[in-house]
């Protein structure tokens, strides 16, 4: 089943992002444009370091471009919006706070007429649909990091979001942890509509849940390309195995193999020339 | 590690009881081996009686219980106000630009110094010892404070903004509970210096507490009675310690020390 591609929920024009360092001013993000469609689910794939996680840090609103726009429901965002959540890579679950009360945490400014007790229900749910129900009063600490994603995603869930931002959240997790997270979102995805935005350098990931992916080069990011992913609704952990997924994982992976040793190679050449100044 | 590693797993408390029974053993060696005249070091075994002595005859517990008072309350007071502007500091680069140089350059004078000054300005009564006592915790409290609202981490931030939490809650619902325990842990560092100052104060110019009786004791040469004071004192820091520690386990359940490793 192809989800119907109805108005765009996130617009990028022309965005750039300009860190003015301590050194030199470095570009992460240049002349930078993308369309998310609502409902989909959007892949931003790039090498590590890439400035990936600018752009999807900008969408989210704690990084200001330097120039271009981003539109969110046809608004531009100047702060982070109260329809869109995010889940980060590093584990960002309030360690003084049961899962139970982390996932109610943003229900306090989301759900204004809720009461304590109301917000805990909804964390309940939102545990259950995590497959935490044992663990609603365990603290973060006490978590494997695979369980402390799903807090984290508990948590973004239970706002009730129209957007989903995620940057690399199981960039932390062991392989296997990953997989098993990968099929946990998957289901989490299958059932609801929301639009995601999901930044990964792991190939197999981007098409096992995306809809779209924007492939893209190495600092300054830009999109290198943007793939359809072909295959059908609803995904399950036997995607990977189709013989069409290998094909598409050695395109892309020659897409950006040029990009990886390009930066290699740019790193190559400014190591030669720090050390040329050194011996001056 | 020396000793036996299931006697120590078996008697963890008796563990930290090992060092008391090397120094008293040090203390019988020198008064009753090299025989050290008591008018320097009084043999051990007279402290039990001398203790005594001091509760019974000298009425010691006032002199305690007035000390205790200064500390608890000018601590106190140098807590009230180091917290929030500790964490105002951490919180803000502004506010930490602006206090950090004159807190540092306070920081550094003596306190004893302060001790003829505040005299002469507020007497030698209580208020002199707790403004002591003060200026002696404020100054390091508010940085140790600063330190702890820095080190929080600021993905908590930007996870709670995303969650919707408006500026004024970061502080409230992210900062404080994120740095409390780590607060805490500079009051109970803290705590130990406020005790210095107290004595030296005290020792300067007082006519009650358990530094004056400890000048007082030093006029007529009761070196007993010197070393027992000293000992009481040591006595109370501990169990401030040992309080404290339970205290933080108590409020900080999610806080679990990693265990160190036996070498």
């Amino acid at each position: 089943m192809i989800k119907p591609l109805k108005e765009q929920a996130i617009r990028l024009r022309q965005v750039g992002k300009i860190f003015s360092g301590s050194l030199e001013p470095v570009a992460a993000v240049k002349d930078l444009s993308l369309d998310i469609a609502t409902g989909e689910v959007a892949i931003i794939l790039g090498p590590s370091g890439c400035g990936k996680s600018t752009v999807i840090r900008m969408i989210a609103g704690l990084e200001k471009p330097t120039s271009g726009t981003i539109l969110v429901n046809d608004k531009p965002v100047e702060k982070p919006l109260l329809e869109c959540s995010m889940v980060f890579q590093s584990y960002t679950s309030f360690p003084w706070l049961s899962v139970i009360d982390n996932i109610a945490f943003g229900l306090r400014y989301t759900h204004k007429e809720m009461n304590i007790n109301d917000r805990r229900r909804m964390a309940r749910h939102f545990a259950g649909l995590v497959g935490l129900e044992e663990f609603e009063g365990a603290y973060i600490n006490t978590l494997s990091g695979g369980m402390k994603q799903r807090v984290a995603i508990a948590s973004a869930l239970a706002t009730e979001p129209e957007i989903l931002l995620m940057d690399e959240p199981f960039g932390a997790l062991d392989s296997q942890t990953r997989m098993v997270m990968q099929e946990h979102l998957l289901k989490i995805v299958e059932e609801t509509d929301k639009t995601v935005v999901f930044v990964t350098h792991d190939i197999e990931e981007a098409l096992l849940l995306g809809d779209r992916i924007y492939v893209c080069t190495a600092r300054p990011a830009r999109v290198l390309e943007e793939i359809d992913v072909p295959f059908p609704h609803p995904r399950t952990a036997s995607t990977r195995n189709r013989k069409d997924f290998f094909e598409l994982k050695h395109v892309i992976f020659n897409l950006l193999r040029e990009h990886i040793t390009a930066k290699e190679l740019e790193l190559v050449y400014k190591e030669r020339r720090r050390t040329r100044n050194a011996g001056k | 590690m020396p000793g036996n590693r299931t006697t120590y797993k078996r008697n963890k408390f008796l563990w930290g009881f090992l060092p008391f029974v090397g120094v008293a053993s040090v203390w019988f060696f020198m008064t009753h081996i090299i025989q050290i005249p008591p008018i320097f070091l009084p043999p051990l075994e007279d402290m039990p009686k001398v203790i005594w002595h001091m509760f019974t005859q000298e009425n010691i517990l006032s002199d305690l219980w007035v000390s205790i008072c200064r500390v608890v309350l000018g601590f106190f007071i140098a807590i009230i106000i180091s917290t929030p502007l500790g964490i105002l500091m951490g919180y803000s680069e502004r506010m930490s630009r602006l206090f950090d140089p004159i807190i540092g350059f306070i920081r550094y004078m003596p306190v004893p110094v302060f001790i003829p000054l505040t005299i002469l300005w507020v007497g030698s009564g209580n208020t002199q010892k707790m403004v002591i006592i003060f200026l002696g915790a404020f100054f390091q409290l508010v940085l140790m404070v600063e330190d702890a609202a820095k080190s929080v981490r600021r993905d908590f931030y930007e996870s709670a903004t995303m969650l919707g939490a408006p500026k004024r809650d970061l502080i409230l619902r992210v900062l404080w509970p994120a740095a409390f325990p780590q607060i805490f842990d500079s009051y109970r560092i803290c705590i130990g210096w406020a005790w210095t100052y107290l004595v030296v104060a005290e020792i300067v110019g007082a006519t009650t507490g358990i530094g004056y009786y400890i000048i007082k004791a030093q006029r007529y040469l009761l070196v007993p009675q010197i070393f027992a004071a000293m000992v009481l004192i040591g006595l109370l820091g501990m169990f401030t310690d040992i309080f404290l520690a339970w205290m933080h386990k108590r409020l900080f359940p999610w806080e679990e020390k990693q265990n160190k490793q036996d070498i």
